[in-house]
């Protein structure tokens, strides 16, 4: 881990252990009763929508403008520049919004939720040491970082975007390497030797894997890679095997969800990472419509959808009660 | 002329072909074999593991149970370098004296509740399950060396250096058999 990437991480940390619940969205976007929020919901999605409708039109006229008022196209330019601005603003205004009185509500009452900070994730150097994607990556965004326990088991997610960003003549590409959620849970026991899963779909068919099991859906599905044959087998007894390709089929027969979405998992440690390349992004209001609904019931039924598809993966993860300790087997 | 060294040369690069096929071959069964026989020991040390902690859970029990003593009493030896048809009846000891111990146990609930006792029942949940995974190893090994042996044309190596097939770890009877349930 390099020096800025650890005091980054750490900076992070303190952020988060220095804050109690009230103070992670204060300031901006305080608590509200349900018809203020939907005004101002109602408020916001009008503003983002206008705005967005007008800078289409300015960059639109811009374009065709450019044949016929030459340079001077470019003023219309920087007004459709200023209507997007405009339009982030408040798309961003109604993701804190609906984050703080929607999102978060739903969150503790499903999880015992610690932390939810919808402006953080989970940091670079805990992807890149999980050394789950092996494609170039070089750049990182994400949002929506939980963390908190479940069934008395402890977790933390957020949304990831990997990047490989190239500059050329043209300009930049940007090439999608990897979007969509990554899921830290705690084992309750410390493991000797790593195992890694990836889905074949990302590494391809061919892809040699060093341990072989019983279960040959599973081999066909997962490259399965592990320093210490033992290790492997301790960890993927044949139940657990099911229970891992009951939770992939969950994470990828999701409408809305990539129907290719991949699954990879890394257990290292005391801890396993699933890494869930669906292409979305969790708890956002406008999803992938650029109109929001401003429909209270329909936006809490929304993120109460996204909330269930994580813990439905974790739920069908802690099954195997040799690597996870829920407080349901205690009682 | 020059056909026939044309010739002598395609002959002897498929000799030295299959010279290298034949040798690459037999040293891939060799490195089987290893495998297979760390996969064994593998089971041993998984075996003497449950084992040691069957022992300190009999003598915990002992403790609560002192005129129990025929029935606790049952003691296995333990030696290195044993087939895998001996492997797999010691383990099935190592099942009864278990059985044996919880039946103690059920009658005991001083026992069941101590510390001591429902540890070492962990430690021993912990054994079987890295048992479970040295035999699951093992057989995977196997199956690949099994499997080697059979298939053309690595079977002709194998025919010609005699070797055969290797054992399973295989089930004890008792436990292919339904549970049966009573009240």
């Amino acid at each position: 881990m390099r020096q800025s990437d650890r005091v980054r991480e750490q900076r992070y940390n303190t952020f988060l252990h220095g804050l109690d619940n009230n103070n992670l969205n204060t300031g901006s976007c305080p608590p509200m009763d349900e018809r203020e929020l939907t005004a101002r919901i109602r408020n916001l999605t009008r503003g983002m929508r206008s705005n967005t409708t007008t800078a289409a039109i300015f960059m639109i006229a811009a374009v065709a403008g450019f044949f016929f008022i030459g340079p001077f196209a470019f003023a219309l330019g920087i007004v459709s520049g200023f209507f997007g601005l405009n339009a982030m603003f408040y798309k961003n205004r109604l993701k804190c919004l609906v984050s703080s009185n929607i999102v978060r509500g739903v969150l503790s009452d499903t999880f015992e939720l610690t932390h939810y900070a919808p402006g953080c994730h989970i940091g670079q150097s805990t992807i890149k040491e999980s050394m789950l994607i092996q494609r170039n990556w070089n750049n990182l965004s994400g949002s929506d970082m939980v963390e908190g326990f479940y069934k008395g088991v402890r977790f933390r997610f957020s949304d990831i975007h990997l990047e490989q960003v190239t500059r050329s003549k043209n300009g930049k590409k940007r090439v999608t390497v990897f979007k969509g959620q990554w899921l830290i849970i705690g084992l309750a026991k410390t493991l000797p030797w790593s195992l890694q899963l990836r889905s074949r779909l990302s590494v391809g068919k061919r892809a040699k894997s060093n341990i072989e099991t019983e279960n040959m859906e599973f081999n066909s599905r997962f490259q399965i890679q592990c320093g210490d044959p033992h290790t492997a087998f301790y960890i993927l007894t044949p139940h657990f095997m099911e229970y891992i390709l009951n939770a992939k089929s969950k994470a990828s027969t999701r409408p809305g969800y990539r129907a290719d979405a991949q699954t990879h998992m890394n257990f290292c440690g005391k801890e396993v990472h699933v890494a869930l390349h669906n292409g979305r992004d969790l708890f956002e209001p406008c999803g992938r419509k650029l109109f929001a609904t401003d429909n209270i019931t329909a936006l809490r039924m929304q993120m109460e959808w996204d909330v269930n598809y994580i813990k439905s993966i974790i739920e069908e993860l802690l099954l195997n009660e040799n690597l996870f300790a829920t407080n349901e087997k205690e009682n | 002329m020059e056909a026939v060294i044309i010739i002598s040369a395609i002959l002897v690069i498929a000799g030295i072909s299959i010279l290298a096929w034949w040798i690459g071959t037999g040293n891939n069964f060799h490195r089987k074999q290893v495998k297979i026989n760390e996969a064994l020991s593998g089971i041993e040390v998984a075996l003497t593991n449950r084992f040691d902690k069957l022992t300190k859970l009999m003598d915990v029990a002992r403790g609560f149970a002192a005129h129990e003593k025929e029935t606790l009493s049952m003691v296995i030896s333990m030696r290195k370098g044993m087939n895998i048809g001996e492997l797999s009846k010691a383990s099935a000891q190592c099942d009864q004296l278990m059985a044996r111990i919880n039946a103690v146990a059920e009658a005991y609930p001083e026992l069941r509740s101590a510390e001591m006792f429902s540890d070492l029942q962990r430690g021993i949940r912990e054994a079987e399950a890295h048992l479970q995974a040295a035999r699951r190893l093992y057989n995977s090994n196997v199956t690949l060396f099994n499997t080697a042996i059979l298939v053309f044309p690595s079977s002709i190596v194998a025919n010609s250096k005699n070797l055969q097939k290797f054992d399973f770890f295989e089930a004890e009877e008792a436990k292919k058999q339904d549970v049966k349930i009573s009240f």
